[in-house]
């Protein structure tokens, strides 16, 4: 009676045992990762991605990461084949956002399982790392190319048969502020990796390596049928929606335009129209783009659907070759994958809105509001640190947002106060919600944050955020959440001065840095007196 | 009664629905089950001990009473007193939402609402040192506004305080008068990140005064010499102390259930367990591969909670569930329960139907189950409620009772999945344990839908958790921050000295009984990290650190520098070693004798829609070589087993019923 161990055939169980274990593996990684790094970014905020593919580096499992991550993954494994296959114990190291990268500082490290002499899975960590050179600490700079941005690696063996790859290790050190640092979250990424693989290999030798391809292929399948089910259950037609990015000062906003055609358990995503790429590093490549479309289709299809390849199949995406969605070398790429990506996220919604107008949300705040600060410590030792902000969620038509939130394509955690003041020469004055900030309706934005920082040592700070001109929309009447803000105190008694959301800045000591992140759209026209608490 | 000498020790598990006492005198475990009392649960207490007429040296107590209190907000009105500018930490969490692609995601709101979040100008650095001390004045207003305002608990969380309390201290003292209730975020957990230790500050004062005048008003009952309170971790600590800590308690409840459990997987040789502790209100379930595990962080109604707890998930789903029908016209079951009072309709108060009415409908339970409780059972009121439930659905009585089971079990299946599936072992190669009143008539169907090769029902499943109470073992832990000024072992070793002697005299009461067991740890990391490996301490614990990094992470740099993170000791004894698992009858059992001869042979229950002729059996009926078919239905005090058709039962060692589902 009892079902036969290592059959040929898989049943539901089995499937969903798979389904767990993959993701379990790819969440162990994660926890691998993070318990081994030395930045605050990586053990603090949990930036990063870890996840399994296929033989032709399709995504089998990733653990609830980073969504900005989901359509990028896949790509860097890709340009790993095929520019450095990884052999048995290497590691491949790249960032290059134009061979399967993001933007340069996220490492991505990639490994293969072999088996029987053939590799048949891979593993791929990815980390936001705090510096990786480039014209300003923290490597997110205002940049025309990317050459301004950090050092740029195409895939590269960092590992060769289990051993440290010395001279390439030496030539990447000596590019970054901070290589202490660096070093040690790179071999955390190790960490990451061999704990994955090692889980896979055990997988192997308990269960057969056929039987652990055959359920990686049978869950894409399953979330493929998943994902054509719900495109299904939304009307047929033609939705568009249209929104524009801050305008830098003397140039005319820069157009966002989608056109959704759903039809037939198919969706069609056209980014036709969009703005041609920008000389600002708001640039994104076709992968984060496609990760934004990844997202937004896997919250309508609901929290349980595996997380694989296999959901896309149904979705064409189109971008524009050399538009600000699909940009070309030597475009600046760093605000692409933190600022753009959240936008895009917006603009489908928006479009999606008309389809589903009982799901969809106002806009939330549309930015990361990335903060980098690098200088010298007391002590002499060299410091840089990154931190994105949250803000508003948009109103849910039947809910308010939620405030001080990480919306969409990021869900890194807050640097905690005393981990940052013990780490880095800052103060924080205030760490709060900025009340008000929402937009009102019959269900309200959730408001943003208000984190006040003052600057115990002269730093060089750079701020890259959006949404500080147009503000986050509100739906169906309700108004628009507040814009971002940002001002800096020069010294003590000194004038609050405005800066623009996307600056660079020399802070000397005691300097005060004020930092109002937006608000969400409201959702609804607001009833008097009939507030619901 | 007050005239009769301390003799014995009693574990007492107070649920919901039922309160479960077990002594253990000179080797022998009686038990007596008995309706738990809302809104004073130390009457039920009282009442069970006086059912046995027992007055106990001891009581080892399980409590769900600060668990519940959270769960149904109804912890005491509670202020927050915090460095200002940072009164929305407890607001703003980590800045996350808890699910990653869900538009409809929810935060519960904070404990503590903005008007009684008071920021007070104070502050130190990352190293403890003061750069600004509260003023008196500040703090006689803001004591002043603390009385105005009612509140009965008040938190007090400064940033760095575990670096230096100095500051914490200072305000607890000038605030003492402005409430009854002071808790400081460096007394509960001087642990660094700000979120995780006030969030675990604020649920502590939140619940601690409930937690307090429970235990007062059990201990104005004065039932037995000492009173000792299991806690989340599974160790026991003396009433007074546990009073003032509620957040330390918080799984004192299901922990006992897990600590039997283990208990019986190490008498059975067998090392793989789900455990399934199914009672009136809720269900807990909990992995145990050998040993129970422990975590550090973990959740409870969404609320962080960094002290360390063994890993039970619960659900709120239990013999008192109540089935309705919703809005969309769907069959719903719980999450509000019928509890102990008024209880299931079968009991003749209620009126809302519940999963203990199906069952009952379905033929599943017996009168003599509750009649030997002291309840009399009414079943004409069940299937009047039941018809009216199928007429609703459009269906038959039979479909729709057991339609209410198939969606509870459902929800269990979830809370089983999330602990094996979901995190990558597979259900197959565990066996399920179940107890609590209704675990044994959940158990068979639920394993085979989990694909479980074997069920275990304990002995006297229904107070098996109070068993485990007996088990449960005193133990203390003492731990010193080091961070910066030890960097070697010597170093550490007079501070271990210091802290060895502290654990040694906080259990010097208990000593009479057993041997004292001593585990030293330190927490080291490599400079620059943030995580800690704890490690057994001794001149080679930096070896073991570098050893146990690559062993846990693959990698390892013996010429990075380590840091000394803490070091703990934790002093235990051991537990009180029982014959036998097994409790024999309660003396004023009435229908023992009866059941004892196997007098009721056989009744009509429903499978499938279809009603069988089921053999009924008492549980001391069954013989070691028989082997017991269902559908059958196994009796015994205080808990019903249901055997479906298919399954096949018969007794293994240490009176443990094995089915085979």
């Amino acid at each position: 009676m009892s079902p036969k161990r290592r059959g040929p055939v898989l049943d539901a169980v089995d499937l969903e045992v798979y389904r767990h274990r993959f993701a379990a593996i790819a969440e162990e990684m994660g926890a691998a990762l993070q318990h081994s790094a030395f930045s605050p970014n990586i053990k603090e905020r949990r930036d990063f991605s870890c996840a399994l593919f296929d033989e032709h580096g399709d995504t089998v499992a990733q653990g609830d990461h980073m969504p900005v991550h989901l359509g990028s993954m896949p790509d860097s494994v890709r340009a790993a084949l095929a520019d450095c296959p990884p052999g048995p114990g290497d590691m491949i190291l790249l960032n290059d956002p134009y061979r399967g990268g993001t933007h340069l500082p996220d490492l991505t490290l990639v490994a293969a399982l072999w088996h029987a002499r053939r590799p048949i899975l891979y593993v791929a960590s990815r980390a936001h790392h705090s510096d990786v050179g480039g014209s300003r600490p923290g490597s997110m700079p205002l940049a025309r190319e990317i050459f301004e941005e950090g050092l740029r690696l195409p895939p590269v063996r960092i590992v060769q048969a289990g051993q440290l790859n010395d001279d390439l290790l030496r030539v990447l050190l000596a590019n970054v502020r901070t290589p202490e640092e660096r070093r040690g979250d790179l071999l955390a990424q190790v960490a990451a990796n061999r704990t994955g693989l090692k889980r896979l290999e055990e997988l192997c030798e308990k269960e057969g390596a056929g039987r652990i391809l055959m359920a990686a292929r049978e869950l894409m399948a399953y979330s493929e049928r998943r994902m054509r089910a719900i495109l299904r259950s939304i009307p047929n037609g033609t939705y568009r929606a249209t929104d524009t990015l801050d305008p830098e000062p003397g140039h005319p906003a820069p157009v966002l335009r989608v056109r959704v055609r759903i039809a037939g358990g198919k969706a069609g995503v056209d980014f036709s129209g969009t703005h041609a790429q920008l000389g600002d590093g708001r640039n994104a490549v076709a992968s984060i783009t496609r990760s934004a479309v990844f997202y937004v289709f896997r919250c309508l299809a609901g929290a349980d659907l595996p997380t694989n390849a296999g959901a896309w199949r149904p979705l064409d995406i189109r971008v524009p070759a050399g538009s600000l969605l699909d940009a070309r070398p030597p475009a600046a790429v760093a605000a692409g994958n933190v600022e753009t990506s959240q936008r895009i996220v917006d603009l489908l919604l928006r479009a999606l809105a008309r389809a589903l107008p009982g799901r969809i949300p106002a806009a939330s705040q549309g930015t990361m509001n990335n903060l980098t600060l690098g200088g010298v410590a007391a002590d002499g030792t060299p410091f840089t640190y990154y931190e994105t902000m949250a803000g508003g969620m948009g109103a849910r038509p039947g809910a308010d947002g939620l405030s001080g939130v990480h919306t969409h394509m990021t869900n890194s955690l807050n640097t905690p106060i005393e981990a940052l003041e013990h780490a880095l020469p800052v103060r924080l004055r205030r760490y709060g919600l900025r009340r008000g900030s929402g937009g009102a309706g019959r269900y309200r934005g959730g408001d943003g944050l208000v984190r006040e920082i003052e600057i115990l040592a002269d730093v060089e700070c750079t701020l890259l955020a959006e949404r500080r001109c147009t503000p986050p929309w509100g739906l169906r009447g309700g108004k628009n959440g507040a814009p971002g803000r940002d001002r800096v105190q020069m010294g003590p008694g000194e004038k609050w001065r405005t800066v623009p959301g996307r600056v660079s800045l020399r802070l000397q000591k005691g300097s005060v840095l004020k930092i109002e992140t937006p608000g969400g759209g409201g959702w609804g026209r607001a009833q008097k007196g009939r507030r619901r608490t | 009664m007050q005239r009769t000498p301390h003799h014995g020790r009693a574990g007492i598990d107070t649920g919901g629905t039922f309160t479960d006492v077990v002594i253990e005198e000179r080797g022998r475990l009686v038990c007596v089950k008995i309706p738990s009392t809302s809104p004073d649960p130390s009457r039920a207490v009282a009442a069970g001990l006086a059912a046995l007429g027992r007055r106990p040296q001891e009581i080892v107590h399980g409590t769900t009473v600060a668990t519940n209190a959270l769960l149904e907000r109804r912890g005491a009105r509670t202020a927050l007193v915090t460095t200002e500018g940072f009164e929305d930490v407890i607001a703003i969490g980590r800045q996350t939402r808890p699910s990653l692609y869900d538009l409809d995601v929810n935060r519960p709101p904070p404990l503590v609402p903005a008007r009684l979040r008071l920021g007070v100008r104070e502050r130190c650095d990352a190293r403890g040192r003061p750069i600004r001390r509260p003023s008196l004045a500040e703090l006689g207003r803001c004591a002043a506004r603390l009385k105005r305002s009612g509140v009965r608990s008040v938190a007090i969380c400064f940033l760095h305080s575990y670096a230096s309390a100095t500051n914490e201290r200072l305000a607890a003292r000038k605030l003492g008068g402005s409430a009854p209730f002071i808790c400081t975020s460096s007394g509960i957990l001087p642990e660094h990140r700000e979120f995780e230790r006030f969030s675990t500050t604020v649920l502590s004062a939140y619940l601690t005064p409930v937690l307090h005048d429970y235990l007062q008003s059990l201990g104005r009952r004065n039932l037995a010499r000492v009173l000792r309170i299991l806690r989340s971790d599974g160790t026991t600590l003396g009433a007074r102390a546990a009073s003032r800590e509620a957040a330390g308690s918080l799984l004192s409840g299901p922990a006992g259930g897990v600590i039997a459990s283990a208990e019986l997987g190490h008498r059975l040789r067998t090392q793989k367990l789900l455990t399934l502790d199914m009672g009136g209100t809720s269900t807990d379930v909990c992995l145990l591969d050998g040993e129970p595990p422990l975590r550090r962080r973990w959740q409870v109604g969404g609320w962080p909670v960094a002290l360390p707890s063994l890993a039970i998930d619960t659900v709120g789903a239990g013999g008192g569930s109540i089935a309705h029908v919703d809005a969309g016209g769907i069959l719903r079951v719980g999450p509000q329960s019928a509890g102990a009072d008024p209880g299931p309709i079968c009991w003749g108060r209620g009126n809302d139907l519940t999963v203990t009415d199906a069952h009952l409908f379905l033929g599943r339970l017996d009168a003599g189950t509750f009649a030997s409780q002291g309840l009399p059972l009414y079943t004409e009121r069940v299937h009047k409620q039941l018809t009216r439930l199928a007429r609703r659905l459009h269906v038959t009585p039979e479909r729709a009772a057991e339609g209410v089971l198939k969606v509870v079990e459902a929800e269990m299946e979830r809370a089983l999945r999330r602990i094996s599936v979901e995190q990558g072992h597979d259900p197959r190669h565990y066996s399920l344990v179940a107890f609590g009143g209704a675990g044994g008539l959940h158990a068979v169907s639920l394993a085979r839908r989990l694909g479980c090769r074997r069920v275990l029902i304990p002995p006297s499943p229904g107070t098996f958790s109070a068993l485990g109470l007996l088990l449960s073992r005193p133990s203390v832990e003492r731990s010193a921050t080091v961070l910066g000024h030890v960097h070697t072992a010597s170093a550490a070793r007079p501070i271990m000295v210091r802290l060895e002697r502290e654990a040694r005299s906080a259990l010097r009461s208990e000593r009479h009984r057993t041997h004292l067991h001593i585990e030293r740890h330190a927490d080291l990391r490599y400079r620059g990290q943030s995580h800690e490996l704890s490690l057994p301490f001794d001149s080679r614990s930096e070896e073991r650190f570098h050893a146990e990094h690559h062993r846990r992470f693959g990698i390892c740099d013996p010429n990075h520098p380590v840091e000394w993170v803490a070091v703990r000791v934790r002093a235990w004894l051991s537990p009180t070693r029982l014959r036998s698992l097994s409790p024999s009858r309660p003396q004023r059992e009435p229908d023992a004798k009866q059941r004892r001869s196997g007098a009721t042979p056989s009744r009509l229950s429903c499978w499938d829609e279809r009603w069988r002729r089921t053999r009924v059996v008492s549980r001391e009926s069954i013989r070691r070589t028989s082997t017991l078919r269902g559908p059958a239905i196994i009796l015994e005090y205080g808990a019903t087993t249901v055997l479906p058709p298919g399954a096949r039962a018969r007794l293994g060692r240490e009176g443990v019923l094995e089915v085979k589902p």
